[in-house]
C-alpha cells in the first residue's frame, strides 16, 4: 500500500498531468483574475485571488470549488515535488552517483525541486502571516513601527527630469528607539527612502509606495512584515543554484 | 535610423532566402550570415544609442524591448548560419537550418514592422521611479534572451512537423530541445527570479498575480511540460514539438497580448 502509493507520488505521469491542470489554472486566472481584462484592479490582494475570503462574503460553494480545484492539485503537486525530490535523493546516493566526479552536478533537478516547494511555503507564509500597512506623513510627522522603534519623515522631495516627469520620490527618514516619553526617543539611524530602494529593520521593511498633495505634500509609506521572505529567498538561491547546476551538468554530458 | 536599417536589412534577408529556399540551381548562403550579423548589431547600436541619451540601459518601453529582442534572435541566427554548410549543391534539398533560418528571419520581420508602425511609439522617455533597478534590467535582458532562444525553438519545432524525412526531424528536434533548454534557464531567471526581486523592491510583494506575470506563469509551465515530457518514452516527437509551438504563441501573448488586452503593473512594456 505504501509502496504504491511512494510510487504513484514519484511518477513522472502525475507531475505531468498537474502541471498541464496548473497551465489551464493558471490561464484562468490570468483571463479572469486580478488586472486581467479589467484596468486598474491588478492592486487586488492575493487573499482575494485564492478565494480566501470570508464565508459569507463568496459563499461555501465557492470556497469548496477553491479548495476542490485549487488547494487539492497544489497540495498533491507539492506531494509529487517532495517524493520525486526524496526518490531521486535516495536512489543517487544508494548508487553513489553523486560522489562521483563532478556528481554533485546531478543534484540540480531536486534543488530545482525543493526551491518550487519553498516558493510554495513561502506564499502560504505570506498569504496567512503578511502584516502591511500605509502611513500618509508629512515631513516633520512620526509613526509608530513597532513596540520599539518609530519612524519621523525628516523630509519629502520629488525630483522631477527636465521635461517635468517625475524622476524620483525621495523620504529622507529617521529611526527612532522609543523611550518612556516621547521627548526621550533617540535617533538610531537615518535614511532615504526611494521607489526599488526599501529601508530594512530587522524583518520590517519600509518601501516608498505613493505621496499625496490633497492638503500639504506627504509621503505614503508602507511598512511589511512578510513571515514568507525567508523561504522564499532561500527558494530563489536554490532555484538558481539547481538551475546552475542542471545547466554544466547538460553542457558537460551533451557536448 | 539604425533600426530602420536594422529592418531593411531583414527586408532583403528575407526575400533573398525565399528567392533561394526554391531555387534549384547552386546557392550560396555566406551573404546572409553577414546580413544577420549586421542587423543584429544595427539594432544592439540603437539599444546602445538610445542607452547613451538617457543615461539608463534602454529596456523600458516596448519598443525598445522590441529592439532588443530582435536583436538577439538576429544574432542566435547569426550563430545557427555558421552552422549550415555555406553552399548547396544543384538540386540538393534545403537542410533543416535553413528553414530555422528563415522562420527566424519572418518573426524577427514582425517584431522589427511592429517597431517601425505607429502603434509602437518610439519617443525616448526616462524611466519612471519603479523602473529605476538594475534589477529590471536584467529581468529585461535575460527575459528577451530567453524568448530569442524560444523562437529558434519554435522554428525548430515547425521543421519537425512539417518534415517527413527521419534525419531532418531528428535535426530539428535537436535543436528545439538544445534552444528550449539554454531558453528555459535564461527566461526563468530573468523573467521569473529577477522580476520577482525587482517586484520585491519596487511594490514589496514578490508576486502579486499581475496578467503579466500570470501569463509568464503559464509560459515558464508550458516549456516545463516540454522539458518533462521528454522524459516519457513514446511522447517525444510530434507531441513535444506540438508543445515548443504553443510555448512560443504564450510567450508572444505574454508579450503583446497582455500589454493590449489587459492592465496591470507591466503596462509600460
Amino acid at each position: 500500500m505504501l509502496r504504491s502509493l511512494y510510487k504513484f507520488f514519484s511518477s513522472m505521469k502525475l507531475a505531468i498531468v498537474l502541471i498541464v491542470y496548473l497551465i489551464g489554472l493558471m490561464m484562468v486566472v490570468g483571463i479572469w483574475g486580478p488586472g486581467a481584462l479589467s484596468p486598474g484592479a491588478a492592486t487586488l490582494s492575493s487573499s482575494e485571488l485564492n478565494g480566501a475570503a470570508s464565508g459569507s462574503e463568496l459563499g461555501w460553494a465557492s470556497i469548496i470549488g477553491s479548495l476542490v480545484l485549487v488547494m487539492l492539485p497544489v497540495l498533491l503537486f507539492a506531494l509529487n515535488l517532495g517524493v520525486c525530490a526524496v526518490s531521486r535523493i535516495v536512489k543517487r546516493i544508494k548508487s553513489g552517483s553523486y560522489f562521483r566526479r563532478f556528481g554533485w552536478l546531478r543534484t540540480g533537478p531536486d534543488l530545482v525541486h525543493i526551491s518550487i516547494l519553498l516558493f510554495l511555503l513561502g506564499g502560504l507564509l505570506s498569504h496567512y502571516g503578511r502584516i502591511d500597512g500605509e502611513v500618509r506623513l508629512q515631513p516633520g510627522e512620526m509613526a509608530a513601527l513597532n513596540s520599539a522603534y518609530m519612524i519621523r519623515l525628516e523630509d519629502f522631495q520629488i525630483e522631477h527630469y527636465e521635461s517635468g516627469q517625475v524622476k524620483q520620490y525621495i523620504s529622507s527618514i529617521q529611526l527612532l528607539r522609543r523611550g518612556s516619553e516621547v521627548q526621550q526617543a533617540k535617533i538610531v539611524d537615518q535614511a532615504d527612502i526611494t521607489v526599488n530602494n526599501p529601508y530594512s529593520l530587522g524583518r520590517l521593511k519600509i518601501y516608498q509606495r505613493s505621496y499625496y498633495t490633497t492638503e500639504a505634500l506627504a509621503s505614503g509609506l508602507q511598512a511589511v512584515y512578510d513571515p514568507g521572505y525567508p523561504a522564499i529567498i532561500a527558494g530563489i538561491v536554490f532555484f538558481l543554484l539547481g538551475l546552475c547546476f542542471i545547466l554544466v551538468h547538460k553542457i558537460r554530458t551533451h557536448p | 535610423m539604425l533600426a530602420t536599417t536594422a529592418f531593411v536589412v531583414t527586408v532583403i534577408l528575407m526575400v533573398d532566402q525565399i528567392i533561394k529556399l526554391f531555387r534549384k540551381s547552386e546557392v550560396s548562403y555566406e551573404v546572409e550570415q553577414v546580413l544577420f550579423l549586421l542587423g543584429g548589431l544595427l539594432l544592439l547600436l540603437d539599444f546602445g544609442y538610445r542607452s547613451y541619451l538617457l543615461r539608463f540601459p534602454a529596456v523600458t518601453n516596448t519598443y525598445e524591448a522590441l529592439v532588443i529582442f530582435a536583436a538577439g534572435i538576429l544574432l542566435l541566427l547569426y550563430f545557427l548560419s555558421r552552422k549550415v554548410p555555406s553552399r548547396r549543391g544543384a538540386g540538393q534539398q534545403p537542410e533543416p537550418h535553413t528553414y530555422i533560418l528563415f522562420v527566424g528571419t519572418v518573426v524577427v520581420f514582425v517584431l522589427l514592422a511592429l517597431a517601425s508602425s505607429p502603434l509602437i511609439p518610439d519617443d525616448l522617455v526616462p524611466p519612471v521611479p519603479a523602473l529605476q533597478s538594475h534589477w529590471l534590467v536584467m529581468h529585461v535582458l535575460l527575459s528577451f534572451a530567453g524568448e530569442a532562444f524560444f523562437v529558434i525553438a519554435f522554428a525548430a519545432a515547425l521543421v519537425f512537423l512539417f518534415s517527413s524525412q527521419e534525419e531532418k526531424r531528428r535535426q530539428a528536434d535537436r535543436i528545439t530541445y538544445l534552444s528550449v533548454t539554454v531558453g528555459y534557464f535564461l527566461f526563468t531567471v530573468g523573467a521569473l527570479v529577477f522580476g520577482m526581486i525587482w517586484a520585491e523592491q519596487a511594490w514589496g510583494s514578490y508576486w502579486s498575480w499581475d496578467p503579466k506575470e500570470t501569463w509568464a506563469l503559464v509560459t515558464w509551465l508550458t516549456y516545463t511540460l516540454y522539458l518533462h515530457l521528454r522524459f516519457i518514452r513514446g511522447v517525444r516527437g510530434k507531441v513535444t514539438a506540438l508543445v515548443a509551438v504553443i510555448g512560443f504563441i504564450l510567450t508572444m501573448f505574454t508579450f503583446f497580448g497582455v500589454n493590449y488586452l489587459m492592465s496591470g503593473l507591466h503596462s509600460y512594456v
